[in-house]
């Protein structure tokens, strides 16, 4: 929605906003991690369900990745719709959310495989064993100090960890093609 | 149902796309806004569809001024240059999509594209998607999401440009069909003149945001007002040569302002220009190449400096000349100032052209 917004509405400052958003990506996690631990520690949301989660809810690549997508959809659609009296909202949720779907789908097999994976996040904020991600608990497989490592356990459980990232884009792989040809707009 | 654009001004940042424009557009009337790319027929169409609104001026739809009156509640159609069909739907949810918002009758929904499907042979088409289409087919679909509207005016922004040329001649006799059965105005925007001539009652030819000239199409390409109108309108354009470029016999009659002045161009039709030594205005050009278009060559040639088009039947007499005798009559002389924005007439002739 932040995309779309970014993409065709007008209002002051948008860009400024948007280039800000973006810049974000350009520093690294590990900078601002230690910023945003303290934020957690303040409102208390170590050690709980939300405060892993939150954090990685929205994200600047996310926004950027919806917003060039966005901004491919020919306006003369969205023209279209206001002359058949489609309001703004119903422009979104009509005409273009199902128009991106195939980016939809992209950014939630990125997000998917990007949270499935974290390790350093969760590696601070949690402290109890449940709600450790599947590579912290790979972690596990070394020895306590590090000494010893379990080899062929460690490969059984990385196989097992990529069953889920791979149903994931099994379910979300048709949309990728579709989206290709659907276009109804000649050019 | 009228359309009434007055004294219309829009800026694009300090480009002056629309410069003071007026027109009144009455009933059944297909009006054509004809001019090169980037002359603002397009952002006027956009003004009267609600889609852009002017800076300065006001539109009237059926006599009530509709400035900041949102495009939908306008009641206008807008057919677009690249159908805007929605992809993600059928042709019958495409059609229908406007009653739904509307929130109009399953029923009576289902009856009124049916009926519009007929009228427009698409009724086999309205399971399939955009995708699936023709662009004639695509065309029609986009015809018809207007048609079943009911709209108070139609606006179409350069419907035929993405068809082939033989479907375009088709889709021509599409939009003169469907003209027939409606009894509101249609505005049509294009850059085509061939269109113009063949669809408009009206047009108004459109440059750097003005309205030079407003008329019947024939009676612009009879009686141009300026340089601009005379090249635009007519296939080969008009020939354009200045006047110290081509002797004219001594006892030729000029328009009287221009002949005070000295310096002026006249314009030829390319077809109005003969081969031969016996005609009144008599020069020679020298030929660049030749287009053979079945019974029609277009020669481009050259008189001195100044580049020169003559159509002609007569094929085996120009075929491999190098030079040309060419002749034309002073009655199809039109004389224009040096800056080719006036055209001036001989007194005599003002009620013939």
């Amino acid at each position: 929605m932040a995309g779309y917004a970014f993409a065709r509405l007008r209002f002051p400052g948008r860009n400024l906003l948007f280039y800000t958003i973006l810049s974000t990506l350009m520093l690294p996690f590990p900078v601002v991690m230690i910023a945003e631990y303290v934020l957690m520690v303040n409102i208390g949301w170590v050690n709980t369900y939300q405060g892993v989660i939150f954090p990685s809810l929205t994200s600047a690549l996310r926004v950027f990745l919806m917003r060039q997508y966005f901004t491919t959809i020919p306006e003369e659609l969205e023209e279209a719709a206001k002359i058949d009296g489609l309001s703004t909202f119903q422009i979104f949720y009509r005409i273009v959310i199902p128009l991106a779907k195939p980016a939809m789908a992209a950014t939630a097999i990125f997000s998917f495989i990007g949270v499935w994976n974290s390790f350093l996040w969760p590696l601070l904020v949690p402290q109890s064993l449940h709600m450790f991600t599947v590579p912290l608990a790979i972690n596990f497989f070394k020895g306590a100090k590090g000494t010893q490592i379990y080899w062929n356990q460690m490969t059984a459980a990385e196989v097992m960890a990529m069953v889920p990232t791979l149903i994931i884009y099994a379910i979300f792989e048709r949309y990728f093609t579709q989206g290709i040809a659907l276009t109804g707009i000649k050019r | 149902m009228t359309v009434s654009v007055i004294h219309v001004v829009k800026y694009y940042r300090n480009i002056k796309a629309l410069d003071d424009v007026t027109l009144e557009i009455s009933d059944r009337e297909l009006f054509v806004l004809l001019g090169p790319s980037g002359c603002g027929k397009t952002t006027l169409l956009r003004i009267v569809s609600g889609l852009v609104e002017p800076d300065s001026g006001s539109v009237m739809i059926d006599g009530r001024e509709v400035n900041g009156v949102p495009p939908a509640e306008r009641n206008v159609a807008m057919v677009f240059q690249n159908y805007a069909l929605y992809p993600h739907m059928t042709v019958f949810e495409n059609i229908a999509l406007n009653m739904k918002i509307r929130g109009i009758r399953k029923e009576i929904i289902e009856e009124r594209v049916k009926r519009v499907a007929q009228t427009l042979q698409i009724v086999e088409l309205l399971d399939k998607r955009p995708g699936q289409l023709s662009g004639g087919q695509a065309q029609r679909v986009a015809l018809a999401r207007a048609m079943v509207r009911d709209p108070k005016v139609y606006l179409m922004d350069e419907p035929l440009s993405n068809l082939d040329a033989k479907l375009r001649v088709e889709a021509r006799a599409e939009i003169k069909r469907m003209k027939e059965m409606i009894d509101v105005p249609i505005i049509y925007v294009t850059h085509d003149q061939v269109e113009t001539m063949s669809l408009a009652d009206r047009v108004a030819i459109m440059n750097r945001g003005k309205v030079l000239q407003e008329g019947a199409p024939i009676e612009l390409y009879d009686r141009p007002a300026d340089v601009f109108v005379a090249t635009f309108l007519g296939n080969p354009p008009m020939n354009i040569i200045p006047a110290d470029h081509i002797k004219l016999p001594k006892n030729i009659e000029v328009p009287g302002p221009l002949a005070k002045q000295g310096t002026f161009s006249i314009g030829i039709r390319p077809s109005k220009i003969n081969l031969g030594w016996e005609g009144s205005v008599r020069t020679e050009i020298t030929v660049e190449f030749a287009e053979v278009l079945g019974d029609n060559v277009l020669i481009h040639g050259k008189l001195g400096s100044i580049p020169l088009v003559i159509s002609t039947s007569d094929r085996g007499k120009v075929i491999g000349e190098r030079t040309l005798q060419i002749i034309f009559e002073p009655e199809s002389i039109y004389w224009f100032d040096e800056q080719g924005k006036a055209r001036y007439e001989l007194a005599k002739d003002m009620s013939q052209r």
